[in-house]
Protein backbone atom coordinates (compact mmCIF):
# COMPACT_ATOMS: atom_id res chain seq x y z
CA UNK A 1 0.00 0.00 0.00
CA UNK A 2 2.52 2.47 0.81
CA UNK A 3 4.83 1.60 -2.50
CA UNK A 4 1.09 2.45 -4.04
CA UNK A 5 1.08 5.65 -2.37
CA UNK A 6 4.32 6.61 -3.47
CA UNK A 7 4.18 5.87 -6.97
CA UNK A 8 1.04 8.13 -6.86
CA UNK A 9 2.48 10.99 -5.38
CA UNK A 10 5.77 10.64 -8.08
CA UNK A 11 3.13 10.10 -10.62
CA UNK A 12 2.02 13.68 -9.87
CA UNK A 13 5.27 15.57 -9.39
CA UNK A 14 6.78 16.65 -12.70
CA UNK A 15 9.99 15.85 -12.25
CA UNK A 16 9.26 12.11 -11.20
CA UNK A 17 6.04 11.08 -13.56
CA UNK A 18 7.57 10.29 -16.60
CA UNK A 19 9.51 7.45 -14.59
CA UNK A 20 6.69 6.75 -13.08
CA UNK A 21 4.38 6.03 -15.53
CA UNK A 22 7.08 3.97 -17.43
CA UNK A 23 6.67 2.17 -14.03
CA UNK A 24 3.10 1.75 -13.96
CA UNK A 25 2.98 0.53 -17.49
CA UNK A 26 5.66 -2.27 -16.47
CA UNK A 27 3.65 -3.60 -13.85
CA UNK A 28 0.31 -3.40 -15.34
CA UNK A 29 0.88 -3.72 -18.86
CA UNK A 30 0.00 -7.69 -18.93
CA UNK A 31 -2.54 -8.23 -17.29
CA UNK A 32 -4.56 -5.08 -18.27
CA UNK A 33 -3.55 -6.14 -22.01
CA UNK A 34 -5.51 -9.66 -21.58
CA UNK A 35 -8.78 -8.48 -19.87
CA UNK A 36 -8.99 -5.94 -22.38
CA UNK A 37 -7.93 -8.01 -25.07
CA UNK A 38 -11.11 -11.10 -24.02
CA UNK A 39 -13.30 -8.08 -24.53
CA UNK A 40 -12.40 -6.35 -28.12
CA UNK A 41 -10.85 -9.43 -29.32
CA UNK A 42 -8.64 -8.10 -31.42
CA UNK A 43 -5.12 -7.74 -30.68
CA UNK A 44 -4.74 -4.57 -32.80
CA UNK A 45 -7.63 -3.15 -30.62
CA UNK A 46 -6.85 -4.01 -27.49
CA UNK A 47 -3.25 -2.38 -28.32
CA UNK A 48 -5.24 0.90 -28.68
CA UNK A 49 -7.56 0.36 -25.84
CA UNK A 50 -4.37 -0.50 -23.58
CA UNK A 51 -2.64 2.84 -24.56
CA UNK A 52 -5.74 5.23 -24.52
CA UNK A 53 -6.43 3.07 -20.49
CA UNK A 54 -2.78 4.17 -19.62
CA UNK A 55 -3.42 7.88 -20.97
CA UNK A 56 -6.47 8.00 -18.88
CA UNK A 57 -4.97 6.93 -15.83
CA UNK A 58 -2.14 9.45 -16.21
CA UNK A 59 -4.52 12.19 -16.64
CA UNK A 60 -6.77 11.75 -14.25
CA UNK A 61 -4.43 10.31 -11.48
CA UNK A 62 -4.69 13.84 -9.19
CA UNK A 63 -8.14 12.75 -8.84
CA UNK A 64 -7.75 8.94 -7.82
CA UNK A 65 -8.91 9.27 -4.36
CA UNK A 66 -7.73 6.21 -3.04
CA UNK A 67 -10.89 4.51 -2.45
CA UNK A 68 -9.46 0.99 -4.17
CA UNK A 69 -6.87 0.02 -4.92
CA UNK A 70 -4.83 1.88 -7.72
CA UNK A 71 -5.07 -1.57 -9.84
CA UNK A 72 -8.70 -1.75 -9.35
CA UNK A 73 -9.33 1.41 -10.49
CA UNK A 74 -7.29 0.96 -13.83
CA UNK A 75 -9.37 -2.10 -14.18
CA UNK A 76 -12.01 0.03 -14.42
CA UNK A 77 -10.81 2.04 -16.77
CA UNK A 78 -9.52 -0.52 -19.23
CA UNK A 79 -13.15 -1.95 -18.97
CA UNK A 80 -15.03 1.21 -19.52
CA UNK A 81 -12.52 1.89 -22.55
CA UNK A 82 -13.17 -1.16 -23.80
CA UNK A 83 -17.16 -1.30 -23.80
CA UNK A 84 -16.57 2.68 -25.11
CA UNK A 85 -14.31 1.03 -27.92
CA UNK A 86 -16.94 -1.63 -29.07
CA UNK A 87 -20.35 1.08 -28.73
CA UNK A 88 -18.33 3.56 -30.82
CA UNK A 89 -17.58 0.81 -33.26
CA UNK A 90 -21.41 -0.46 -32.99
CA UNK A 91 -22.58 2.65 -33.57
CA UNK A 92 -19.82 3.68 -36.64
CA UNK A 93 -20.72 0.06 -38.61
CA UNK A 94 -24.94 1.11 -37.68
CA UNK A 95 -25.27 -2.24 -35.86
CA UNK A 96 -26.09 -2.64 -32.17
CA UNK A 97 -22.96 -4.74 -29.91
CA UNK A 98 -24.29 -8.13 -29.69
CA UNK A 99 -24.54 -8.14 -33.67
CA UNK A 100 -21.13 -6.99 -33.65
CA UNK A 101 -19.27 -9.00 -31.13
CA UNK A 102 -20.80 -11.99 -33.15
CA UNK A 103 -18.55 -10.60 -36.29
CA UNK A 104 -15.78 -10.02 -34.48
CA UNK A 105 -15.91 -13.52 -32.87
CA UNK A 106 -16.20 -15.04 -36.14
CA UNK A 107 -13.65 -13.07 -37.61
CA UNK A 108 -11.17 -15.03 -35.23
CA UNK A 109 -10.86 -17.86 -37.49
CA UNK A 110 -8.98 -15.92 -39.71
CA UNK A 111 -6.99 -13.94 -37.49
CA UNK A 112 -3.29 -14.50 -37.07
CA UNK A 113 -3.47 -14.22 -33.51
CA UNK A 114 -6.45 -16.26 -31.97
CA UNK A 115 -4.96 -19.90 -31.67
CA UNK A 116 -7.77 -21.61 -30.23
CA UNK A 117 -9.22 -24.72 -31.56
CA UNK A 118 -12.84 -24.98 -32.62
CA UNK A 119 -13.90 -25.49 -28.82
CA UNK A 120 -11.99 -22.17 -27.65
CA UNK A 121 -13.37 -20.60 -30.60
CA UNK A 122 -17.34 -22.07 -29.03
CA UNK A 123 -16.06 -20.78 -26.14
CA UNK A 124 -16.02 -17.14 -27.52
CA UNK A 125 -18.94 -17.88 -29.34
CA UNK A 126 -20.81 -18.96 -26.20
CA UNK A 127 -19.32 -15.69 -24.02
CA UNK A 128 -20.86 -12.97 -26.25
CA UNK A 129 -23.96 -14.64 -26.20
CA UNK A 130 -24.59 -13.42 -22.38
CA UNK A 131 -25.32 -10.21 -21.58
CA UNK A 132 -22.16 -7.31 -21.13
CA UNK A 133 -21.60 -7.72 -17.49
CA UNK A 134 -21.85 -11.60 -16.85
CA UNK A 135 -19.44 -11.94 -20.00
CA UNK A 136 -17.14 -9.43 -17.81
CA UNK A 137 -18.03 -11.30 -14.62
CA UNK A 138 -17.14 -14.69 -16.68
CA UNK A 139 -14.27 -13.50 -18.16
CA UNK A 140 -12.89 -12.00 -14.90
CA UNK A 141 -13.07 -14.90 -13.05
CA UNK A 142 -13.08 -18.09 -14.84
CA UNK A 143 -9.81 -16.67 -16.98
CA UNK A 144 -7.95 -14.40 -14.72
CA UNK A 145 -9.17 -16.10 -11.31
CA UNK A 146 -9.71 -13.04 -9.94
CA UNK A 147 -11.60 -12.46 -6.22
CA UNK A 148 -15.25 -11.24 -5.57
CA UNK A 149 -14.00 -8.49 -3.60
CA UNK A 150 -11.83 -7.42 -6.66
CA UNK A 151 -14.34 -7.63 -9.11
CA UNK A 152 -17.01 -5.79 -6.67
CA UNK A 153 -13.81 -3.10 -6.70
CA UNK A 154 -13.69 -2.80 -10.11
CA UNK A 155 -17.41 -3.08 -11.23
CA UNK A 156 -19.43 -1.66 -8.56
CA UNK A 157 -21.08 -4.92 -7.54
CA UNK A 158 -21.89 -6.63 -4.42
CA UNK A 159 -19.82 -9.51 -3.84
CA UNK A 160 -23.40 -11.59 -3.85
CA UNK A 161 -24.68 -10.82 -7.03
CA UNK A 162 -21.28 -11.67 -8.52
CA UNK A 163 -21.47 -15.18 -7.53
CA UNK A 164 -25.04 -15.45 -8.61
CA UNK A 165 -24.17 -13.58 -12.12
CA UNK A 166 -20.97 -15.72 -12.37
CA UNK A 167 -22.92 -19.03 -11.72
CA UNK A 168 -25.83 -18.34 -13.84
CA UNK A 169 -23.32 -17.19 -16.55
CA UNK A 170 -21.53 -20.62 -16.10
CA UNK A 171 -24.72 -22.25 -16.84
CA UNK A 172 -25.38 -20.74 -19.57
CA UNK A 173 -21.83 -21.63 -21.37
CA UNK A 174 -21.87 -24.78 -20.54
CA UNK A 175 -25.77 -25.25 -22.18
CA UNK A 176 -24.67 -23.48 -25.29
CA UNK A 177 -21.61 -25.96 -25.61
CA UNK A 178 -23.36 -28.69 -24.84
CA UNK A 179 -25.83 -27.89 -27.62
CA UNK A 180 -24.00 -26.48 -29.94
CA UNK B 1 -8.90 -31.87 -29.83
CA UNK B 2 -11.99 -33.30 -28.63
CA UNK B 3 -12.44 -32.52 -25.38
CA UNK B 4 -15.79 -34.35 -23.63
CA UNK B 5 -18.75 -32.09 -22.64
CA UNK B 6 -19.13 -33.15 -19.35
CA UNK B 7 -17.08 -30.72 -17.17
CA UNK B 8 -16.02 -28.89 -20.46
CA UNK B 9 -15.33 -25.60 -19.19
CA UNK B 10 -12.75 -27.39 -15.92
CA UNK B 11 -11.32 -28.76 -18.46
CA UNK B 12 -11.21 -25.81 -21.30
CA UNK B 13 -10.04 -23.66 -18.54
CA UNK B 14 -6.24 -24.69 -18.73
CA UNK B 15 -6.18 -24.16 -22.56
CA UNK B 16 -6.75 -20.31 -22.02
CA UNK B 17 -9.04 -17.96 -24.21
CA UNK B 18 -6.71 -18.83 -27.40
CA UNK B 19 -5.36 -15.02 -27.80
CA UNK B 20 -2.20 -14.79 -29.10
CA UNK B 21 -0.08 -11.32 -29.83
CA UNK B 22 2.79 -11.02 -31.68
CA UNK B 23 6.30 -11.49 -30.44
CA UNK B 24 7.78 -8.99 -28.30
CA UNK B 25 4.82 -6.81 -28.23
CA UNK B 26 5.28 -6.28 -24.81
CA UNK B 27 9.12 -5.17 -24.73
CA UNK B 28 9.33 -1.37 -25.73
CA UNK B 29 6.12 -0.90 -24.94
CA UNK B 30 6.76 1.40 -22.48
CA UNK B 31 8.72 3.61 -24.98
CA UNK B 32 5.63 3.50 -27.55
CA UNK B 33 3.36 4.50 -24.92
CA UNK B 34 4.96 7.26 -23.08
CA UNK B 35 5.58 8.70 -26.90
CA UNK B 36 1.91 8.26 -27.86
CA UNK B 37 1.33 10.34 -24.17
CA UNK B 38 3.84 13.16 -24.84
CA UNK B 39 2.26 13.14 -28.62
CA UNK B 40 -1.40 13.49 -27.21
CA UNK B 41 -0.34 16.09 -24.64
CA UNK B 42 0.93 18.40 -28.03
CA UNK B 43 -1.97 17.94 -29.74
CA UNK B 44 -4.06 18.65 -27.15
CA UNK B 45 -2.06 22.05 -26.43
CA UNK B 46 -2.46 23.16 -29.58
CA UNK B 47 -5.89 22.44 -29.91
CA UNK B 48 -6.23 24.61 -26.25
CA UNK B 49 -4.30 26.84 -27.79
CA UNK B 50 -6.93 27.25 -30.91
CA UNK B 51 -9.84 27.24 -28.53
CA UNK B 52 -7.69 29.73 -26.42
CA UNK B 53 -7.66 32.37 -29.70
CA UNK B 54 -11.11 31.46 -30.93
CA UNK B 55 -12.14 32.63 -27.31
CA UNK B 56 -10.36 35.75 -27.72
CA UNK B 57 -11.10 36.68 -31.45
CA UNK B 58 -14.68 36.69 -29.80
CA UNK B 59 -14.03 39.16 -27.36
CA UNK B 60 -12.66 42.91 -28.40
CA UNK B 61 -10.26 43.12 -25.59
CA UNK B 62 -11.45 47.21 -24.72
CA UNK B 63 -13.02 48.08 -21.37
CA UNK B 64 -14.57 50.98 -19.83
CA UNK B 65 -14.65 52.66 -16.89
CA UNK B 66 -16.71 51.54 -13.76
CA UNK B 67 -19.78 52.68 -14.50
CA UNK B 68 -19.52 54.71 -17.59
CA UNK B 69 -22.90 53.58 -18.71
CA UNK B 70 -25.03 54.52 -15.70
CA UNK B 71 -27.30 57.05 -17.02
CA UNK B 72 -25.77 60.45 -15.05
CA UNK B 73 -22.21 59.98 -16.69
CA UNK B 74 -23.23 60.09 -20.36
CA UNK B 75 -24.05 63.72 -20.86
CA UNK B 76 -26.60 62.40 -23.32
CA UNK B 77 -29.74 64.83 -23.33
CA UNK B 78 -32.76 62.40 -23.88
CA UNK B 79 -36.10 64.16 -24.88
CA UNK B 80 -38.84 63.71 -21.73
CA UNK B 81 -41.14 62.13 -24.38
CA UNK B 82 -40.21 60.96 -27.48
CA UNK B 83 -42.63 59.14 -29.91
CA UNK B 84 -41.29 55.53 -31.55
CA UNK B 85 -41.60 55.36 -34.88
CA UNK B 86 -41.41 51.79 -36.50
CA UNK B 87 -38.74 52.02 -38.96
CA UNK B 88 -40.85 49.16 -40.80
CA UNK B 89 -43.91 50.79 -41.28
CA UNK B 90 -42.10 54.02 -42.29
CA UNK B 91 -40.31 51.74 -44.79
CA UNK B 92 -43.36 50.07 -46.25
CA UNK B 93 -44.69 53.21 -46.90
CA UNK B 94 -41.99 54.79 -48.27
CA UNK B 95 -40.70 52.34 -50.76
CA UNK B 96 -44.57 51.37 -51.19
CA UNK B 97 -45.45 54.26 -52.32
CA UNK B 98 -42.37 54.49 -54.67
CA UNK B 99 -43.13 51.28 -56.13
CA UNK B 100 -46.68 52.16 -56.68
CA UNK B 101 -45.51 54.80 -58.77
CA UNK B 102 -42.78 53.46 -60.92
CA UNK B 103 -45.50 50.82 -61.54
CA UNK B 104 -48.07 53.23 -63.05
CA UNK B 105 -44.93 55.31 -64.76
CA UNK B 106 -43.91 51.86 -66.57
CA UNK B 107 -47.46 51.04 -67.04
CA UNK B 108 -48.15 54.38 -68.73
CA UNK B 109 -44.49 54.57 -70.62
CA UNK B 110 -45.07 51.04 -71.89
CA UNK B 111 -48.79 51.91 -73.52
CA UNK B 112 -47.45 54.65 -74.64
CA UNK B 113 -44.20 53.32 -76.44
CA UNK B 114 -46.29 49.94 -77.51
CA UNK B 115 -49.19 51.26 -78.74
CA UNK B 116 -50.19 51.69 -82.79
CA UNK B 117 -50.04 55.57 -81.88
CA UNK B 118 -46.50 56.25 -80.57
CA UNK B 119 -45.02 57.17 -83.76
CA UNK B 120 -48.09 59.87 -84.39
CA UNK B 121 -47.32 61.15 -81.07
CA UNK B 122 -43.75 61.35 -81.17
CA UNK B 123 -44.39 63.19 -84.49
CA UNK B 124 -45.89 65.80 -82.10
CA UNK B 125 -43.40 66.60 -79.93
CA UNK B 126 -41.84 69.90 -80.81
CA UNK B 127 -38.21 70.29 -81.97
CA UNK B 128 -37.25 72.09 -79.05
CA UNK B 129 -38.01 69.50 -77.08
CA UNK B 130 -36.33 67.09 -79.08
CA UNK B 131 -33.23 69.42 -78.58
CA UNK B 132 -33.47 69.69 -75.35
CA UNK B 133 -33.53 66.16 -74.76
CA UNK B 134 -30.54 65.77 -76.99
CA UNK B 135 -28.55 68.60 -75.11
CA UNK B 136 -29.64 66.68 -71.77
CA UNK B 137 -27.40 63.71 -72.83
CA UNK B 138 -30.62 61.99 -72.37
CA UNK B 139 -30.11 60.01 -75.83
CA UNK B 140 -26.43 59.67 -78.09
CA UNK B 141 -25.49 58.10 -81.08
CA UNK B 142 -22.28 57.65 -82.48
CA UNK B 143 -21.46 58.49 -86.12
CA UNK B 144 -21.37 54.70 -86.66
CA UNK B 145 -24.97 54.24 -85.56
CA UNK B 146 -26.13 57.62 -87.23
CA UNK B 147 -24.59 55.82 -90.81
CA UNK B 148 -26.07 52.77 -89.91
CA UNK B 149 -29.56 54.52 -89.48
CA UNK B 150 -29.33 56.49 -92.97
CA UNK B 151 -27.42 53.98 -95.50
CA UNK B 152 -29.92 54.87 -97.67
CA UNK B 153 -28.71 58.67 -98.12
CA UNK B 154 -25.23 59.22 -99.74
CA UNK B 155 -23.75 61.57 -96.69
CA UNK B 156 -20.62 62.53 -99.04
CA UNK B 157 -22.44 63.56 -101.81
CA UNK B 158 -25.50 65.35 -99.71
CA UNK B 159 -24.53 67.28 -96.85
CA UNK B 160 -21.36 68.90 -97.43
CA UNK B 161 -19.62 70.01 -100.72
CA UNK B 162 -15.64 70.19 -100.53
CA UNK B 163 -15.55 74.00 -100.75
CA UNK B 164 -17.35 73.57 -97.45
CA UNK B 165 -15.64 71.04 -95.34
CA UNK B 166 -12.01 72.79 -96.73
CA UNK B 167 -13.54 75.99 -95.14
CA UNK B 168 -14.58 74.13 -92.19
CA UNK B 169 -10.82 73.21 -92.01
CA UNK B 170 -9.32 75.86 -92.37
CA UNK B 171 -11.47 77.48 -89.36
CA UNK B 172 -11.37 75.22 -87.04
CA UNK B 173 -9.86 76.09 -83.77
CA UNK B 174 -8.22 73.07 -82.15
CA UNK B 175 -7.78 73.53 -78.74
CA UNK B 176 -11.44 74.14 -78.47
CA UNK B 177 -12.43 70.65 -80.14
CA UNK B 178 -9.54 68.97 -77.58
CA UNK B 179 -11.22 70.94 -74.89
CA UNK B 180 -14.53 70.13 -75.98
CA UNK B 181 -13.94 66.03 -76.17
Amino acid sequence: MLEEEVLIERLKDPLTREASYRALISTHKQRLYWHIRKIVMNHDDADDVLQNTFIKVFRHIDGFKGDSKLYSWMYRIATNESISFLNNKAKHSHMDLQTLQEQRVNNLKADVYFDGDEIQFKLQKAIISLPQKQQLVFNMKYFDDMKYEQMSEILDTSVGALKASYHHARKKIELYLLNN
Amino acid sequence: MEHPKKNILSTLKKSGPGFSHPEGYFDGLEDRFVEGLKNKEVQQSEESLIQGLEAIGKSHGFKVPDGYFAQDNLNIVVPRSHKVISLVSKNIKKWGGLSIAASLLLFIGLRFFTSDNAQMELTELSNTDIENWIDADLISFSSYDIAEAYNDVNLENEMYSDEEIDVYIDNIDIENILLEN
